[in-house]
């Protein structure tokens, strides 16, 4: 046997190419399993986490998966906000903690996540360089986003124009960099933090100006008691800087502004059954549960990976049937091969022994790998799968 | 020591049929079998190393009843006391000139590699000139280096009897010369009985012993 | 060997590039970290005005820490706190707003909200209008105000009786177990703060009919809640009159007959020689925002309630 493994090894690594893509190909056969399997824990135990990590959710009435994956993930899925009001009233239930979220803006092709300090605590998100967001007009920046864009503490970064929320369009502003948040392999690292006002005035609900009791003539349109009207000339800020911070202002009652979704931590589970009883038959606000949300999406996932299990395994075989029929070939191929064998005086089994091991030594080449691969998906599979769905958002 | 009597053959229903009334190599003689195409040549070589059973007669091979031996048996003999050169060489494309030389060592449980079969292949390829080549493959070897390679191959297990057919086949006059120099001066060193098959009347002269296989052989089936 | 193909190495190079591809890809587990290491320290509030300040320091239990940290000097109102002013803020354990505009600061700074009291908010139906208050507009929003509230909310007592209980009930929020202390503290508080009130109140009745004038539009909280007829100029204390400020303080005599002006320190001899030829006598009524140089909030309002019942002949004038 070991002479048969000895010619069958020689005969592999002479032809290393085929053995080489024989081997890849078996490879994937059986790891495709147990990838897919690794993947779909992976993704099924990420969305978990995160939604465990959010107690529960306000929002306006709707579909709750859509609330659930904008506010968890920042994805885009314009979800009709509720209002600041809202979160005040939660917090004066003394239930819980409401946390806001504005979600909806981008910046550089991140999302732009106005919030409070409270959300940060909740993540347990730390800050690697920097400090925390101290002011309007600042911003911190997922590890992500820092990498990508190169950018630290000092550096600024723009918004990006938006017609989301007004059709006339919003002018980037721009933000100032102050800290850069430690990795989390989670939706954190590829988000830009502000604070709630901060993504206000970004969607252009809030501005700053020159003041206008000392404003030039040549600014004003006209003065009627203690009124001034404003001409064209007026400048809005479109930076928010240390001499013109003072000037920026909000229009109208803050508690009608819009808050994208409310992260609800409730001190307790009988001040949570509250606190969704509450919202029980509310017309227009919906309070959910974000890990049940994602139990039902895992449990779609899990019927889809079931189908998906069947179709693998169908091309599993086509791969054997392949294999098996490229090995006839590759035999057939050698047909004055065993004429010599035999003629020289080989055993009568020989050539079924070489034939044996080259497929042994291929499988096992194969099984290794994909057990190797088995194993790196069992320990690094999910944060490569949370930094998967993090790039393709 | 070659012997055959009476030895008759027929391959499968109605074909080419071989009759041998009486043939007999001494030990240690070169002997050459001349023949045209479809005389039997290759038949002959197999009967001899029990490739081939006779439907009857006697084939004797280094001492031992070949026609009698069971299949396995007949391998076995084979392997250990015959050394073959075959026209097309035939080496084995993905084991280098020494796992050439070694490869009958590698098909049967009878033989094993060591440390003195490895020994005596790197001595016959050197002898053979091959030292500096060991590890190149055939496809990096002119066409005298691979015939002796299949020459060193032939004779590293030892056997009492080397039978070649027609190994200069495709040669020059030169390069046949050449390569038959080889092998009677390696087949002499060891006192191998060598039976070499060819159609090439040219050589004849080198040989101690030539046999006629012309009228031995015949498309139609012999009647007993 | 020459040219030959070397799998065993490319096998080596195979499974080694697979290994390396997988954990490029691949991060390290996410640190299983808090933001904030559990602490021994006291329980700290950070306070906008002194009055904020003192009103905690009364009411507060043992082991709380109350800090305020604007500098020596420096307006309260108007204090730009820097990145690491406003962290140390966010640090507290609560955070007391006066409200009412009180520290523009607030309004453009990150701040954990819910740890902040804005003591004032729900005290009153509405807040007052400050006179620098400037009605404008730009683009189609409408006429609107920025600043306009007028913030010296604590000069109102009962107001600042109001104020103290937002106080009061956010520390039994964090400290149920010591409501009764606290109770104790604030009714204490409360106590001194009505009795203020009180006398305001019969200054107010002696008062009627009389007008005062006032050095700063600070007083409105005052004004409005004890009925006193104040008019302000723009006047600081530790300057010169001008010939402006003395044009404008004739005009408005000339409107605003009046025997007193309320100034937030003592003015300049020369100053306070301008108004006695005006027939204007000098009342020290300071707004406390910040911490005094002695004593503390009680002692000086006090003082600025004796100065009111001086003026108003309820008490003998020292």
């Amino acid at each position: 046997m070991k002479d048969s493994l000895y010619l069958a090894w020689r005969y592999l690594r002479h032809h290393e190419v085929k053995t080489l893509l024989l081997v890849l190909s078996l490879t994937v056969f059986l790891a495709l399993p147990l990838v897919m399997r690794s993947m779909s824990r992976a993704m099924q135990q990420s969305f978990l986490a995160r939604a465990e990590g959010t107690p529960l959710l306000l929002g306006q009435k709707g579909s709750s998966l859509d609330l659930v994956i904008e506010a968890l993930y920042f994805q885009r899925k314009d979800v009709e906000p509720v209002k600041k009001a809202d979160v005040d009233a939660i917090q004066s239930t003394g239930l819980g903690m409401a946390i806001p979220l504005r979600t909806g803006l981008r910046t550089q092709g991140f999302p732009l996540v106005g919030t409070s300090l409270a959300y940060f605590d909740l993540r347990k998100l730390r800050i690697e360089k920097g400090r925390g967001l101290a002011l309007i007009g600042e911003c911190i920046l997922g590890s992500e986003v820092a990498e990508v864009l190169e950018l630290g503490p000092g550096d600024a970064l723009l918004t990006s124009p938006s017609t989301l929320f007004d059709l006339a369009g919003v002018y980037p502003l721009k933000l100032d960099v102050v800290g850069v948040l430690e990795p989390t392999q989670g939706p954190d690292d590829a988000a830009v933090f502000v604070d709630l006002k901060t993504a206000w005035v970004a969607e252009g609900l809030g501005h700053g100006h020159e003041d206008l009791a000392r404003a030039d003539a040549d600014l004003v349109l006209r003065r009627q008691g203690d009124t001034v009207t404003a001409n064209a000339k007026l400048v809005q800020y479109n930076e928010i800087t240390e001499s013109n911070r003072e000037s920026f202002h909000f229009h109208g009652d803050a508690a009608s502004y819009p808050v994208s979704a409310v992260i609800v931590v409730p001190h307790d589970e009988k001040s949570a059954t509250l606190l969704r009883g509450r919202f029980v038959d509310a017309p227009t606000l919906q309070i959910v549960r974000p890990a049940q949300v994602v139990d039902s999406l895992n449990a779609q996932i899990f019927r889809f990976e079931r189908v998906l299990q069947i179709v693998v395994w169908t091309v599993g075989l086509a791969t054997a049937v392949m294999f098996v029929l490229v090995m006839a070939l590759s035999w057939k191929l050698r047909a004055e091969e065993l004429r010599t064998m035999t003629r020289l005086g080989s055993s009568r089994w020989k050539a079924l022994q070489i034939m044996t091991s080259e497929v042994a030594l291929m499988v096992g080449a194969s099984a290794l790998l994909a057990g190797l691969v088995g194993v790196l998906m069992a320990r690094y599979g999910e944060p490569w799968v949370q930094t998967l769905i993090l790039r393709s958002s | 020591m070659i012997s055959l009597r009476d030895v008759r053959f027929t391959y499968g229903k109605g074909g080419f049929s071989l009759h041998i009334p009486e043939l007999f190599v001494a030990s240690g003689v070169r002997a050459a079998a001349i023949g045209p195409s479809g005389s039997g040549k290759t038949t002959l070589l197999n009967l001899i190393s029990g490739i081939e059973r006779p439907a009857s007669g006697e084939v004797s091979t280094a001492g031992a009843r070949v026609d009698q031996l069971s299949p396995s048996a007949r391998r076995s003999f084979r392997i250990t006391n015959i050394g073959f050169v075959f026209q097309q060489l035939l080496l084995v494309d993905y084991l280098d000139v020494l796992g050439n030389v070694l490869y009958p060592y590698r098909l049967h449980s009878d033989l094993r590699v060591d440390a003195t079969v490895r020994s005596r292949a790197r001595r016959l390829a050197e002898e053979l000139g091959l030292g500096n080549l060991l590890g190149r493959l055939p496809s990096e070897l002119s066409q005298g280096e691979r015939q002796r390679v299949a020459i060193a191959r032939a004779l590293v297990t030892e056997p009492p009897v080397v039978l070649a057919d027609e190994p200069t086949g495709n040669l020059d006059p030169a390069a046949k010369h050449k390569a038959l120099d080889l092998l009677f001066e390696q087949c002499d060193a060891r006192s191998t009985t060598l039976l070499m098959v060819t159609h090439d009347h040219h050589l004849l002269d080198r040989f101690s012993q030539v046999v006629d296989l012309d009228g031995w052989g015949s498309p139609e089936p012999m009647t007993p | 060997m020459k040219g030959r193909p070397n799998l065993l190495s490319s096998g080596r190079v195979l499974l080694s590039l697979t290994a390396l591809a997988i954990v490029a890809c691949a991060r390290k587990a996410p640190p299983d970290v808090e933001r904030g290491a559990d602490r021994e320290e006291p329980f700290t509030v950070y306070t906008v005005s002194y009055p904020l300040s003192y009103f905690a320091e009364r009411v507060a239990p043992g082991g709380v820490q109350v800090v305020f940290p604007v500098p020596e000097g420096i307006d309260p109102a108007f204090w730009m706190p820097s990145a690491d002013a406003i962290q140390q803020f966010q640090a507290a354990d609560l955070i007391l707003l006066n409200g009412a505009g009180y520290a523009r600061w607030t309004g453009y700074a990150t701040l954990p909200e819910e740890r902040v009291v804005v003591t004032a908010d729900g005290c009153r139906e509405s807040f007052l209008r400050s006179e620098d208050d400037v009605r404008h507009q730009h683009g189609p929003e409408g006429t609107h105000a920025h600043s306009g509230r007028a913030f010296t909310t604590w000069l109102d007592f009962r107001l600042a009786v109001c104020q103290a209980s937002r106080i009061r009930d956010a520390f039994v929020q964090q400290m149920p177990d010591r409501k009764q202390s606290i109770s104790e503290r604030f009714e204490a508080l409360e106590r001194d703060l009505l009795d203020l009130d009180g006398r305001l109140c019969e200054v107010s009745k002696a008062a009627a009919g009389q007008r005062l004038l006032a050095s700063h539009p600070v007083y409105q909280y005052l004004a409005d809640a004890y009925g006193l007829s104040i008019e302000s100029l723009h006047l600081e204390p530790e300057q010169e009159l001008s010939q402006d400020d003395v044009r404008t303080l004739d005009a408005l005599l000339e409107q605003h007959p009046a025997k007193w002006m309320l100034w937030e320190g003592a003015p300049l001899p020369s100053t306070q020689s301008a108004l006695a030829a005006r027939g204007v006598n000098v009342i020290v009524f300071s707004p406390a925002g910040q911490k005094p140089a002695e004593g503390d909030f009680l002692r000086v309002m006090r003082e600025n309630v004796r100065g009111l019942e001086c003026a108003t002949r309820l008490t003998k004038c020292p």
